[in-house]
């Protein structure tokens, strides 16, 4: 009877099953990771998914939220927001991962202008003392706006373009007379600021895409990694390594490198956190080991290096030596929710943006944690 | 291509040995789903080996990733195709002798009793009931694997990226492969296909497989439930495709339509298409003509089930396994 009953139904029971199964995971959606920055007394931070606000730093009051809770603010959809807010001409600029450029103003977080690119914009953006805006899109293309143009849009005149024909994730870094691209075909190029072509003399390639944000050490040196593992120091000028030896990681690189003087912070999706010096040799032995993939990067606060890693979880490391002050599997400080923002250091606190944009703050000295309600 | 006989009689199939393996497997798959879903164990022993293959299939066909979704789900057929044939199988003989199971069914009154005759029928036709497990199990468990390796792969998120990460094994020539291909044809494998096309050729596709492998019934109760069931499943296929990454979809796709061609190997010229699109369930076969193509295609032991068919002339009909208990029953 039993054996009938499983013929007859075994199609239902697949279908009951598939959809019991396909219940218990879901893609998962944009949810952004956006660093919140200050400015003067106003923090930026993402506190909601697809969603920018500005809080007053003191009381942490929220001042404006884009998109507004209004009929038009409801129609964008922001999906998530990846990269840190940057800021200039009393203006806000950052990527969503609906593929747009906001602009909005600094003070009100009224809407100034949007610039629409083809796929995702994953990494953070970068503007210019002159207002040029470079903006790095997963469609492969490096925009140039010169924002003073854009008014409610950027008019075609307004905006240049470099195609890497690949995709980019991570944040241009301009360096004088050169914007870095980093890009996921692996390559770094180096293009002439102004004009977008390709700098002569400069070479770099990867073995697979690179993902971290390009980060200037010392003077003429990048530091660049990605999904082949290693992180590599780069002559400015030429592409050429500059260490030894690329840094070897065993799991991707996407955290942007710390840098402290002579010494290297690099947060790795293998749990570790590397410590090298200016010559990409090992500063702490063993290097730092966290219990899940950190794509946050490392704050300093006062003597304590604070790492947090994807699953929440603080630790307070020494800088000089990677040891454990805090946190750890003994003492565990637990945000109970994925992190891969990086933190800020607000009032002599750390501060953790979650996904979904709940607010933590850290006492780097102690570890004690506590969450913060945003008052609106 | 001709129609392949049904398993010989009183030889039980090597499918009918998978009962108790069936059930400890299904059991065991169900612990690890259920246990161990949320641990290592799952990725470790599904979702990494899964998720590796179809990137290097990826690579392998020059970053085609719905490329690698058709040449995976193929290949996982090619493997498991004993497994089907044998399903497909014991649905013919199980069609071929329903009218032995409605005779049993119309003489034997006591369930036990019924019970008892119906499981020695299968064992002489080489029936295996739970033959159409085997198969369902692996498409499970592939199924469910797939979906998180495409959320992993394809999901569309920068998070999902940092779970790929966890996932990938260190291997050169499989992490430069990432990013992904999300495109394919008109479809984003990573998220639901808003055209409905894909939708409606998984719907379409697991009713023509239904219906291909639908038995006929006894009892018109059971074959309204059948009917039920060979427009229910399909629905639900429909709607889940709906909100699951499209590459879910193409698999689902690709998988019934291997099946169709199994189907035709083993059903051969009685594949009839014109049944596939009737909406009346499929006619019981003639008790004569099955008993006759079974003494045909069958060959003939001193075991063979003597089970009389309706029309047969004789009352006093024997039981089909044996005089002792059928004239135990006569004398109640």
């Amino acid at each position: 009877m039993i054996r009938a009953w499983i013929r007859r139904f075994s199609p239902a029971l697949l279908a009951v099953a598939v959809l019991s199964a396909t219940a218990c995971g879901q893609p998962a959606k944009p949810s952004g990771w956006a660093a919140p920055r200050l400015v003067d007394d106003t923090l930026y931070v993402s506190i909601e998914k697809g969603k920018m606000a500005a809080l007053d730093a003191g009381d942490l009051s929220v001042k404006w939220v884009f998109p507004p809770n209004t009929d038009e603010g409801k129609r964008l959809k922001l999906e998530g927001i990846y990269g840190a807010p940057v800021f200039g001409n009393d203006a806000v600029y950052f990527g969503a991962h609906d593929g747009n450029v906001y602009a909005l103003n600094a003070k009100t977080g009224a809407p100034l202008w949007r610039f629409e690119t083809a796929d995702p914009i994953v990494g953070a953006l970068t503007v210019t003392d002159g207002g040029k805006l470079y903006v790095g899109s997963t469609d492969g293309i490096l925009y140039t706006i010169t924002v003073a143009d854009c008014t409610s849009t950027c008019p075609a005149g307004a905006v240049e373009t470099f195609d890497t024909g690949s995709s980019i994730w991570g944040a241009p870094l301009v360096i004088d007379t050169a914007v870095y691209v980093p890009a996921m075909n692996g390559r770094l190029y180096a293009l002439n600021p102004d004009t977008l072509q390709p700098l002569e003399g400069f070479s770099f390639e990867a073995a697979a895409g690179l993902l971290t944000d390009p980060v200037e050490a010392t003077d003429g040196v990048i530091l660049v990694g990605g999904i082949d593992e290693k992180l590599y120091a780069l002559d400015a000028a030429t592409g050429d390594q500059v260490w030894d030896k690329p840094l070897p990681g065993s799991n991707w690189f996407w955290g942007s490198p710390l840098v402290d003087r002579d010494t290297i912070y690099v947060p790795g999706l293998d749990g570790r956190v590397y410590a090298v010096d200016a010559a990409g040799k090992a500063a702490w032995d063993p290097q730092f080991k966290a219990l899940s993939p950190v794509r946050a990067s490392p704050l300093l606060a006062g003597d304590v290096l604070v790492v947090i890693d994807k699953n929440g979880g603080a630790y307070g490391v020494d800088p000089a030596t990677g040891t454990l002050k805090w946190g750890g599997v003994n003492a565990p400080v637990l945000l109970n929710k994925d992190v891969l923002s990086d933190p800020l250091l607000l009032d002599g606190e750390v501060l953790v943006v979650a996904q979904g944009g709940d607010l933590f703050r850290i006492d780097p000295e102690t570890g004690a944690q506590r969450s913060v309600e945003v008052a609106q | 291509m001709t129609a392949r006989p049904a398993a010989a009689p009183n030889k039980p199939s090597r499918a009918a040995n998978f009962g108790p393996f069936l059930i400890v497997l299904v059991a065991a798959t169900a612990v690890i789903i259920t246990e161990v879903s949320t641990g290592r164990a799952w990725s470790l022993l599904f979702l990494s080996p899964l998720l590796n293959a179809l990137i290097l299939l990826d690579r392998l066909l020059l970053g085609q990733f719905g490329l690698a979704i058709i040449v995976f789900t193929l290949l996982l057929r090619l493997v498991t195709l004993p497994f089907t044939v044998n399903m497909y199988q014991s649905m013919k003989a199980m069609q071929s002798a329903q009218p032995l199971i409605q005779e049993i069914s119309k003489k034997y009154k006591d369930p036990k009793r019924r019970q008892e005759e119906t499981l020695r029928l299968y064992r002489e036709h080489g029936i295996n009931p739970l033959g159409c497990l085997m198969p369902q199990v692996i498409q499970f468990a592939v199924f469910i694997a797939l979906y998180r390796a495409l959320i992993v792969a394809v999901g569309g998120s920068p998070e999902s990226l940092v779970g790929l990460s966890e996932q990938l094994y260190p291997i050169a020539f499989l992490r430069e492969s990432i990013p992904l291909e999300q495109h394919f044809l008109w479809l984003d494998l990573g998220g639901p296909d808003s055209t409905y096309i894909l939708p409606l050729l998984v719907g379409f596709s697991t009713y023509v497989q239904q219906k291909v492998s639908i038995t006929p019934n006894a009892s018109p109760q059971q074959a309204q439930q059948q009917q039920m069931l060979t427009w229910m499943m399909p629905l639900i296929l429909f709607w889940i495709t709906l909100t699951l990454p499209s590459g879910v979809g193409v698999y689902w796709v690709v998988t019934n339509i291997f099946s169709l061609f199994v189907s035709y190997y083993v059903y051969g010229r009685s594949f009839n298409w014109r049944q596939i699109f009737s909406l009346s369930p499929p006619a019981l076969p003639d008790p004569k003509a099955a008993a006759s193509a079974k003494k045909r295609d069958e060959p003939i032991t001193d075991q063979e089930s003597d089970i009389e068919t309706p029309d047969a002339s004789s009352k006093e009909a024997r039981p089909p396994h044996g005089k002792r208990r059928g004239k135990r029953k006569n004398r109640r």
